[in-house]
């Protein structure tokens, strides 16, 4: 392969890391309304492509490697080197992706710090309803005797008679 | 209710062979757990206990509805206290984004700016210290510098005065709900005598105390007769029953005449709750204008005594074209309380720009430029008073500060208007369904969050990794 055609195959590479990563700023958008209305069905929904998102997107930042291997001799190259040695129209073309994801990924960390936040929010009260809800229905401390007075519950086995 | 058990306890089930002692079990696990359980405490009714053949009688839990009131009131204390932190970061918004566009509008010149000038007509000056044209661009660079420090203070002041308006407002705002919820807590309590419910009176007074909950902080204690005792500003009791208390924004001399908020109990006994308030509209109001305008005025009323005090000390030690020393640039500053406010060139030195101390001695005049030369170096030089900053520096971090607490203002109160919209989504979601169904939902919802804090994670350490790779 040519080091044209590698670095053209970079750069279609880099395009897609772009566009994977722009589809996440969009889903952690939607994922952050679904977290401010509480709406699981929506939320559940979302997991789903979003786990597959953050799959897509690790194979290939994996794969960039791969493909910035031809411009290495022996050690892989950063972008930052391999877009030194590039001519003026392609160094300006690897900017403009670098510079593209990097706003992706900023963008997407935000939204995800954010989500965070917003679902440490939700947890925090459904826990809190979930507690009274769950300390009421498990009954009160009464029991009965077999005439029917009250008695008192301890510990389990541990009831005494009311006086 | 057995379905909702086994949900509950599944984890014993097997331990005990029968939904009957599972029911059992589960009634008094529940409470062996819960130090000081009773219904008392959570607002429980117990249902009618089943019979056990001639064991005895199983208790079954508690009446829906007193639990739906339980976790009502749960929501609703969240919502209130929600309320209050949302209105207390929508509040600060406005007079924190005034602030910031004082220190930098973009379109007159900054601070910063106006120290660069002001030590850059000293070096050119030190170019040529007989030239008028030098000495006249470095007398309207000094003035431009005290304009600047003066109109900061004068701007800082107008935002805290602006402040103080809606305070007013709000005040008055307060002392009309707290009468309203009296109002409406007398019909509550003389219509609901008569075993009827007061509807239009309660939905009234609701609306009056979720008004109220957006301006202070406040607490709701709810009364046997069907009244509400409206506490604000840790324990002062703003309404009980049928009468109420009032608060009144009163100039306060030994802050600069700003307003306190006085509470004056129902004997007239006043007192300053301003210290007190921390939520809502009006804690966001006076943390902007007594803490975060009123720190930021010391910082720069210290950078302006600072500078002041050491132009002085360099210009007095040099001499004018009339061969005089001993004279001050600024009028000289007492101290730094309102130091930035009365930054101004001397007279004599704006009207006669050769009075100027640019020589070292009497001797080298017109030519020696080496006392407006230490002037220039001031520049980088670092105080002790300032931090061990420059004077650029330490206004670069003061910007740092408000822009900092500005954006934080920002995401807090996106924070809170989310964490609002939550409860009430919450409130809607677990209205008008079983209570089993309730549960489930609940937990499902809990268990959500609980796998999403882990993707969320994945996702933050993929982003970290991406935005390293991309440099």
């Amino acid at each position: 392969m040519t080091r044209s055609d590698a670095l053209r195959e970079l750069f279609a590479h880099l395009e897609a890391e772009r566009r994977l990563l722009e589809s996440l700023v969009d889903l952690l958008e939607d994922e952050g309304k679904a977290l401010r209305a509480l709406d699981l069905d929506g939320l559940s929904g979302l997991a789903a492509r979003k786990q597959t998102l953050v799959d897509s997107q690790l194979w290939i930042a994996r794969q960039r490697s791969e493909k910035l291997a031809p411009f290495g001799e022996e050690e892989p190259v950063t972008l930052t080197a391999l877009q030194r040695t590039l001519d003026d129209e392609d160094a300006t073309a690897l900017a403009d992706l670098r510079r593209g994801i990097r706003d992706a990924a900023a963008q997407a960390a935000e939204l995800n710090a954010k989500n965070e936040l917003f679902a440490q929010s939700g947890f925090q009260l459904v826990s809190g309803v979930l507690r009274i809800v769950t300390r009421g229905q498990a009954g009160s401390s009464t029991t009965y005797a077999a005439d029917g007075r009250h008695r008192v519950g301890g510990s389990y086995g541990q009831t005494r008679r009311r006086l | 209710m057995i379905g909702l058990r086994q949900a509950l306890f599944s984890g014993v089930s097997g331990m005990f062979g029968s939904q009957t002692s599972l029911a059992t079990v589960g009634h008094n696990i529940a409470n062996a757990d819960t130090e000081g359980y009773s219904r008392q405490n959570v607002g429980m009714e117990a249902r009618s206990p089943s019979r056990l053949g001639l064991r005895g009688f199983v208790g079954n839990g508690t009446q829906v509805s007193f639990i739906r009131r339980a976790h009502d009131s749960f929501i609703e204390t969240q919502s209130l206290r929600d309320r209050g932190l949302r209105s207390f970061y929508a509040g600060r918004e406005r007079p924190l984004d005034l602030l910031e566009r004082l220190y930098n509008d973009g379109s007159s010149p900054t601070l910063g700016e106006s120290f660069d000038e002001f030590f850059n007509q000293s070096r050119e000056l030190s170019q040529d210290p007989s030239s008028f044209g030098a000495r006249r661009s470095f007398v309207t660079a000094a003035e431009n510098l005290a304009l600047i420090f003066r109109n900061l203070a004068a701007d800082a002041n107008m935002v805290q005065v602006g402040i103080d308006d809606t305070l007013n407002v709000r005040v008055e705002r307060i002392n009309a709900l707290a009468q309203t919820i009296s109002a409406a807590n007398a019909t509550i309590v003389s219509t609901e005598l008569n075993a009827t419910v007061a509807n239009d009176a309660r939905d009234q007074r609701d609306a009056a105390v979720r008004e109220l909950g957006g301006l202070i902080d406040l607490k709701i204690l709810k009364d046997p007769d069907g009244s509400i005792t409206v506490d604000i500003a840790s324990g002062y009791n703003l309404v009980q029953g049928d009468v109420h208390a009032q608060l009144e924004a009163t100039p306060n001399p030994a802050n600069q005449g700003f307003l306190a908020i006085e509470f004056i109990n129902i004997h007239g006994t006043r007192t300053d709750i301003t210290d007190r308030i921390d939520e809502g509209e009006i804690g966001g109001l006076l943390n902007v204008r007594d803490e975060v305008i009123g720190e930021s005025l010391d910082e720069i009323n210290n950078l302006a005594f600072t500078f002041v005090t050491q132009a002085n000390n360099i210009h007095a030690a040099g001499f004018g074209l009339d061969g005089v020393n001993g004279r001050a640039l600024f009028t000289p500053i007492a101290g730094p309380g309102f130091a930035a406010a009365q930054v101004q060139l001397e007279a004599a030195i704006g009207d006669d720009p050769n009075l100027i101390a640019t020589s070292s001695d009497a001797v080298g005049l017109p030519g020696n430029n080496e006392n407006i030369l230490a002037m220039s170096e001031l520049q980088g030089q670092t105080f002790a008073a300032l931090g061990g900053h420059t004077f650029n520096r330490e206004y670069a971090e003061l910007m740092s500060v408000i822009g900092t607490t500005v954006a934080n203002n920002r995401q807090n109160s996106e924070f809170h208007q989310v964490r609002f919209d939550q409860t009430e989504s919450l409130r809607e979601s677990i209205e008008g369904v079983s209570m089993d169904e309730e549960m489930l939902d609940l937990t499902r919802f809990q268990k959500h969050f609980q796998a999403n804090t882990k993707v969320i994670q994945t996702v933050s350490d993929m982003l970290d990794s991406v935005l390293r790779l991309v440099d």
